[in-house]
């Protein structure tokens, strides 16, 4: 069925058709949305969940952790402050690899006091130990939440399906729903059998000595190294049954292109137009949207960006003294590799990215044989 | 520290997160802590406002218990009278109680009401005389306290009364709309049944006294003589002492009163005159020297006169009483006032304005202008000792307003208590620490207290911020019903009707139960170290004190203060 929906309530059908048992989550723009439906979905009995009111982010996150170590399925959202509120909670649960979903809007951090888009906030929590995978579009969020769950339960590994805020949170598209069956059909009921039971005590994150916290670790970062093969086969699931597929990431018209833009979130529909109307001129453009940033799908990068002779990557968020996040992390995975990577840092704390702009990142590279400085800052007014 | 390690071979074998199956019991955290949690009986702040000691927290608990007979026997522990302080007491114990800063205090008095009307008591005798033998001159609320824990404690009491019939200021003082009669005569019923004898149109005298072979006597005369404001024509017809009219109307439940009536004074007795006489059929005014704000009556009063019709002059003080050539009253001569400056009790003095003069019409005057202390009947000085009902004679006490300035029921029953208690301890050569046995900051005194059977909590009161808030959903005070306006002026009905059982329970349920635990398991639930368990075969909580951290979680959560945090001595 297709309704018109915004990208809030897009996630709160996702979580809806995942069966999600417990809900708990703090209100924060742009957030507030997917979970004030989650309520109301509750409260109208079209979801059969514990909905738990809690006083911050922090214990929203904890009343998760809790939930999923009794075996149940639990899904939490926010954003920004209340994403950094949960830092500490975000290793335990990772930690604990407790299979929770979180919906994380992308949103500016203060000061000054910012509610717009800028993808600073998920980003860090890069080390936390949760999967991160950004959407594109709200039809994109639905299908990601789904498969979120089917991912964190095969590999016990946390998942965040991130969007921006506002552009995507806030606007109405098109969204096909697809029907409680077909999804059930995906995603079989959660069973864990290392939960905690009535009658049969343990504690759970207990004390570990220097004797094996760091093998605990290790098993986490190699599971981490099954996700990407993990991904891929439920998504050709989810294309068997639901029909749609969006890959780790999506190189578009990348075989032939000379230079390739990287990008994460809601920008990978501008570049795309961007990329078209290079190509009339001539210009033989292309661009990568990310889908998955942890892991860092290294292997899929450096196999659309073969042929590329320069690479972009435009980052809406800012590691101060470093740059952009995402040049970072590309540039580390293409190691030794010579070709030059012009590194644009735009829009943040929510300004227009717009067509044009975008435009004049590709004729900064074009005229250039390599860039001025490994960040650039465009649409700067001074 | 750790036990027996584990040797994992393969990272398969290793679990996906640390899981023990052990406790952390081996690990006696509570070595770490600097302060530690006591559960304790508090003050509340009701107990301190109330004059004649009630137990309100303890009987409310009883009440939400469904103990009603429970609630009444805990009350008269020590207080004769619920049913009638339910009825005309104005209420400190609701100015003080802490609910009043969220959304209104516990109707207390309606509570106390509906337990009197509700429970049963069977009065009876003592279980054994003691053999001696106590004289009370007054049976007003005093007077009938005081014999009341004399009987209970076995002595054989006689109350002598001089009017026709007992009660003294309840009968003759209280108009029966606010204390029915049946009410008073039941409580009083209830009295002759423990074997109290009464002698009544009858006095007693010092030599009478000391020839019956009364063991001790207490005096409880009153208040009754009259302040005389020695207004210009006041003698003659038409003029009433505010006591000599409410006694009338009194005797006789209705007395006719034909065109205006003016009221002069601000205490609850010229409301109390104008409410009655409204009811014999005058048109009334109240005419006060000072403001609204600084009329000694209580509020309720006030607005309830306000509403039936009474009509009220402020800032006037009477000059004369205007008669006509037959003598009869035409009215009454005043003269404007201003507040002055505070004088040494912080109350404003009246300053008079001699030139502007003014008449209100009336036909019947009455001067509520005060009362002051009776001379005590016997050749006698009150002298104020520890028990504050001493007299020049070691064996003759005083209770009551002939030795009180708060001069409200609720005093008069606490008076009576406390003369109880020091003819007690005289008579049975005691030693009486009466600090110990009184309410720490408060009016009351404890009769529980001084036979040994309850202790005064010795904790500070719980104040309204160590209130834990959070477990208090806003609700409002219970109400109860009145009496429509047309039906009240019809006689003397009761205008305020009690609670229904389930609004009882209800307001019941508002309760706090400041500084007191009614084992709510809070503590228990909230305890992050599980140190806290119910006690075992008895009430209250054990605190596992080989693991408390001292985190203070409980008594934070505690909904009513009844957790504390001392230090511990290191």
């Amino acid at each position: 069925m297709k309704k018109v929906l915004m990208g809030n309530f897009a996630a709160s059908h996702g979580v809806r058709l995942s069966r999600a048992q417990v809900i708990s989550a703090y209100p924060i723009t742009p957030q507030t949305h997917v979970v004030e439906e989650l309520s109301a979905m509750v409260a109208r009995g079209e979801l059969n969940a514990k909905f738990i009111k809690v006083e911050s982010e922090h214990s929203a996150l904890a009343c998760c952790i809790a939930a999923s170590v009794m075996g149940a399925r639990a899904f939490t959202a926010t954003s920004s402050h209340g994403l950094l509120l949960m830092h500490e909670l975000l290793h335990w649960a990772s930690g604990g690899r407790l299979p929770i979903v979180m919906v994380a809007v992308n949103r500016a951090i203060a000061p000054g006091w910012n509610i717009w888009n800028e993808q600073t906030d998920t980003l860090s929590q890069r080390d936390t130990g949760w999967i991160q995978l950004y959407c594109a579009s709200n039809q994109e969020i639905l299908d990601t939440v789904i498969q979120a769950f089917r991912l964190a339960e095969t590999v016990k590994i946390p998942v965040m399906v991130i969007y921006d805020a506002f552009i995507l949170s806030h606007t109405y598209e098109p969204v096909d729903i697809p029907d409680q069956k077909t999804v059930d059909a995906f995603l079989p009921p959660l069973k864990n059998p290392e939960v905690l039971k009535v009658g049969e005590a343990r504690a759970f994150g207990s004390v570990t000595s220097p004797d094996f916290h760091m093998e605990f670790r290790m098993k986490l970062h190699d599971t981490y190294e099954r996700v990407p093969e993990e991904f891929e086969k439920i998504e050709q699931a989810y294309a068997a049954t639901v029909g749609r597929t969006y890959g780790a990431i999506e190189p578009y018209r990348c075989e032939d292109a000379e230079l390739v833009m990287v990008v994460a979130g809601s920008l990978a529909g501008p570049t795309k137009m961007v990329v078209d109307g290079l190509r009339q001129k001539g210009i033989k453009a292309g661009r990568i949207k990310l889908k998955m940033f942890r892991p860092f799908p290294t292997k899929p990068l450096q196999e659309a960006l073969k042929n590329a002779k320069k690479i972009l990557v435009l980052d809406r968020n800012l590691s101060p003294g470093t740059g952009g996040i995402f040049a970072h992390e590309l540039r580390s995975a293409l190691k030794g590799d010579a070709r030059p990577v012009w590194g644009f840092v735009a829009g943040i704390g929510g300004r227009d990215i717009t067509p044009e702009l975008i435009e004049s990142m590709f004729f900064d590279a074009i005229g250039a044989d390599a860039p001025v400085s490994t960040t650039i800052f465009k649409g700067v007014r001074l | 520290m750790l036990g027996k390690l584990v040797q994992f071979h393969s990272i398969e074998e290793l679990p996906d997160s640390p899981v023990t199956k052990g406790t952390t019991l081996w690990n006696p955290t509570g070595t770490w802590r600097s302060v530690r949690p006591i559960h304790v009986s508090r003050l509340s702040p009701c107990l301190l406002g109330c004059p004649a000691g009630n137990p309100v927290e303890t009987f409310i608990r009883l009440i939400e218990e469904g103990d009603v007979d429970g609630a009444l026997s805990a009350i008269h522990e020590e207080n004769p009278f619920p049913a009638i302080c339910g009825r005309v007491c104005f209420h400190p114990c609701e100015d003080r109680c802490n609910r009043g800063s969220l959304d209104g205090p516990v109707a207390i008095h309606l509570l106390e009401r509906w337990v009197a009307d509700r429970g049963t008591w069977k009065p009876v005798p003592p279980e054994k005389e003691n053999g001696k033998s106590v004289a009370i001159l007054g049976s007003g609320p005093a007077g009938l306290t005081a014999a009341y824990h004399l009987r209970r404690m076995g002595y054989a009491v006689t109350v002598y009364e001089k009017d026709r019939k007992l009660g003294g200021l309840l009968r003759y003082g209280i108009p029966a709309y606010r204390l029915p009669r049946k009410v008073l005569n039941r409580e009083i019923k209830n009295l002759r049944k423990m074997g109290i004898v009464f002698k009544t149109g009858k006095s007693l005298t010092e030599e009478e006294f000391d020839a019956r072979g009364f063991d001790a006597a207490i005096l409880c005369v009153g208040a009754q003589k009259f302040r005389d404001p020695k207004l210009v024509h006041q003698e003659g017809k038409g003029v009433w002492q505010a006591l000599e009219f409410l006694r009338g109307v009194n005797e006789n439940d209705r007395v006719s009163l034909q065109g205006k009536a003016l009221i002069i004074g601000g205490g609850n007795a010229a409301i109390d005159a104008a409410r009655s006489a409204l009811r014999c059929g005058a048109d009334v005014t109240i005419a006060y020297r000072r403001t609204r704000e600084e009329m000694p009556a209580f509020g309720e009063e006030v607005e309830a006169a306000m509403e039936e019709g009474v009509n009220f002059v402020f800032q006037v003080a009477p000059q004369s009483i205007k008669r006509g050539s037959d003598g009869q009253v035409t009215g009454v001569g005043f003269v404007k006032t201003r507040p002055g400056k505070p004088d040494e009790t912080g109350r404003r003095k009246v300053i008079i304005n001699p030139h502007e003069t003014f008449t209100i019409e009336a036909d019947q005057v009455i001067l509520a202008t005060g009362e002051v202390p009776a001379d005590l009947p016997w050749d006698l000085e009150i002298r104020y000792g520890e028990s504050l009902c001493e007299t020049d004679r070691e064996d003759v006490f005083v209770a009551g307003d002939v030795a009180g300035r708060q001069r409200t029921v609720a005093y008069a029953i606490g008076w009576g208590k406390r003369a109880a208690i020091a003819v007690d301890a005289y008579l049975q050569s005691k030693k009486v620490n009466f600090n110990k046995i009184a309410v720490p900051g408060g009016e009351g005194i404890s009769m529980r207290a001084y036979l040994g059977t309850a202790q005064i909590p010795d904790k500070p009161v719980v104040p309204y911020e160590e209130v834990n808030t959070y477990y208090f959903p806003e609700s409002e005070a219970a109400r109860g019903r009145v009496l429509p306006k047309q039906k009240r002026l019809e006689g003397f009905n009761e205008v305020v009707q009690g609670l229904a059982s389930p609004q009882a329970r209800n307001e019941a349920a508002r309760c706090f139960h400041c500084g007191d635990c009614v084992m709510c398991d809070n503590c228990l639930i909230f305890c992050p170290d599980v140190a806290i368990s119910r006690a075992e075969g008895k009430e209250g909580y054990d605190i596992d004190l080989d693991h408390c951290k001292g985190c203070g979680i409980c008594a934070r959560e505690c909904p009513r203060g009844a957790i504390i945090m001392v230090e511990e001595n290191i």
